[in-house]
């Protein structure tokens, strides 16, 4: 156990030291895809324990919204720093992913006003029968 | 470095504040008073002023020299420490705010007479970007007036504080030298900042709120990447659309007889936590831990250091692609978005009066 702990402090240690290099920086300035990368996986995180905390549906539809947000700068991110890549092609899937996100956003919040009406509360846990 | 003298001085007046009202309430009430206090204000956070104000302290009288520990994982304390500021701020009673505001203050004025003193930023307003990260750093300060206005000005002027604070950290431990990655960091405060705060808000309008902003450090995000057209689209549907549903949805689910319960029972909290955490340590160890900055520097070689400055606009391609090589996952998102528009409002439509005598079919009163 000590060791599993050990080793990941050693990475992110290595990680630190890794970042706060002048050569990480030199690269024509000092952000790159990892960066980005890294960025993305916290607010991914984020999401995914605000789905996990909360009980309220609208709660949980906004933790959806992040873990999507986070998806679509992976996106953008990988496309604008890989080599031979056209930087539209990421931007394009974000695009549908936003508007999916409308979509989903939506109808997702038609059925929690749906089952507001039926039941008289938006918590999940208490949203446990089929029939209305 | 006027930063360090600034937060060690700081540090050794929050201190000194403490001790005199201990001595103070000590002398009025006696040591049991005293001991209350302190173990009050403790449990009210006060521990995660005093780590950072003790380590500022420890680094800036060169302590660590001495018995050979380097001040790297030090300082990454203390920046963490800040970084944890506003989640305290949360939830702690107003009494121990001086505290925040000696630290908070003097950092800021140490990150200005910071930025003062280098030349090393580029800072050309000319382009157009850099005019549209202030525009959005606009819309994240906006809502923190908006959210200061609602509910009060002390906690809200110190999270931006204490979030300013955070930024002057990463400034000096990354040794940050152009405004590129000074505009990355402090849209990446806002956006993981944000989202910290959505996850510890209490009440659901503040949650929607700080998406608000989430969403706008994401917008930044997109137009440091060179797509404007994304970043702006992000603010039109996110901002504009999807974020004032939200509230219409919250405005109209919630009871005022029933106090909303924010978190799940402890037997489902515990584990789903241990299991979120550990995912997200993958995954940031998963994006970290590999060498993308070689591979970029490659591919920055390859694509020329011009790569950012000179961003084109992109909505000329965007809509040339869309109509040639993306036209059918085009047309059939066109079809979704139609289907998903007579779906919700079909779901959400409102019962008429025969419904809610034949019970829970709800299929009467139409036709």
């Amino acid at each position: 156990m000590s060791g599993s702990f050990g080793t990941c402090f050693n990475t992110l240690g290595g990680l630190l030291a890794q970042a706060s290099t002048p050569a990480a920086e030199a690269a024509s300035s000092g952000v790159g895809l990892q960066h980005y990368l890294v960025i993305s996986a916290l607010v991914f995180g984020l999401g995914l324990l605000i789905i996990i905390t909360r009980r309220s549906t609208i709660a949980v539809l906004m933790g959806i919204e992040l873990l999507l947000n986070s998806a679509g700068l992976n996106f953008v991110a990988f496309a604008k720093y890989s080599a031979g890549t056209d930087p539209l092609d990421g931007q394009i899937v974000t695009l549908f992913v936003i508007v999916i996100a409308a979509a989903e956003a939506a109808l997702a919040l038609a059925i929690a006003l749906n089952i507001f009406n039926s039941i008289n509360s938006v918590e999940l846990d208490d949203a446990h029968s089929l029939k209305g | 470095m006027i930063f360090h003298d600034l937060l060690a001085l700081s540090s050794a007046l929050l201190l000194l504040y403490l001790g005199t009202r201990l001595v103070r309430v000590a002398r009025e009430g006696g040591p049991e008073a005293a001991l209350e206090l302190f173990t009050h204000a403790m449990r009210q956070g006060l521990w995660l002023a005093i780590i950072p104000a003790l380590c500022e302290l420890y680094i800036y009288l060169g302590l660590e020299s001495r018995i050979g520990l380097e001040s790297g994982p030090l300082r990454m304390l203390l920046i963490s420490a800040f970084v944890m500021l506003p989640v305290v701020l949360i939830m702690r009673t107003a009494s121990w705010i001086a505290f925040e505001t000696i630290l908070g203050a003097a950092a800021v004025v140490g990150v200005l007479r910071e930025f003062m003193a280098s030349d090393g930023f580029g800072l050309s307003l000319s382009d157009s970007r850099y005019l549209a990260l202030v525009v959005f750093a606009t819309i994240a300060a906006s809502t923190l007036v908006v959210r200061g206005a609602v509910t009060g000005w002390g906690r809200t002027g110190l999270g931006v504080l204490a979030g300013l604070a955070t930024v002057g950290g990463a400034v000096s431990f990354f040794s940050v030298t152009d405004f590129e990655a000074a505009c990355f960091y402090i849209t990446a405060a806002i956006a993981v900042g944000s989202g910290v705060l959505i996850l510890v808000s209490d009440k659901i309008v503040h949650m929607a709120f700080w998406l608000l902003a989430s969403l706008a450090g994401f917008a930044s995000f997109y137009l440091l990447l060179g797509a404007d057209f994304l970043g702006f689209t992000q603010v039109l549907v996110y901002i504009g659309g999807i974020l004032i549903l939200f509230l219409f949805g919250v405005m109209l689910t919630q009871r005022v007889d029933v106090p909303l319960k924010a978190t799940s029972s402890l037997r489902v909290l515990i584990p789903g936590i241990v299991i979120g955490v550990l995912i997200t340590g993958l995954l940031v160890f998963l994006a970290g831990g590999n060498n993308w900055s070689e591979k970029a520097a490659k591919d920055i070689a390859q694509i020329g250091p011009n790569a950012v400055k000179a961003a084109e606009p992109t909505a000329f391609g965007l809509g040339e692609a869309f109509m040639s090589t993306y036209i059918l996952p085009f047309e059939v998102v066109s079809v979704l978005l139609l289907v998903a528009m007579v779906g919700a409002t079909y779901i959400a439509r409102g019962k008429s009066e025969g419904d809610s005598a034949d019970g829970a079919d709800g299929e009467g009163g139409v036709a």
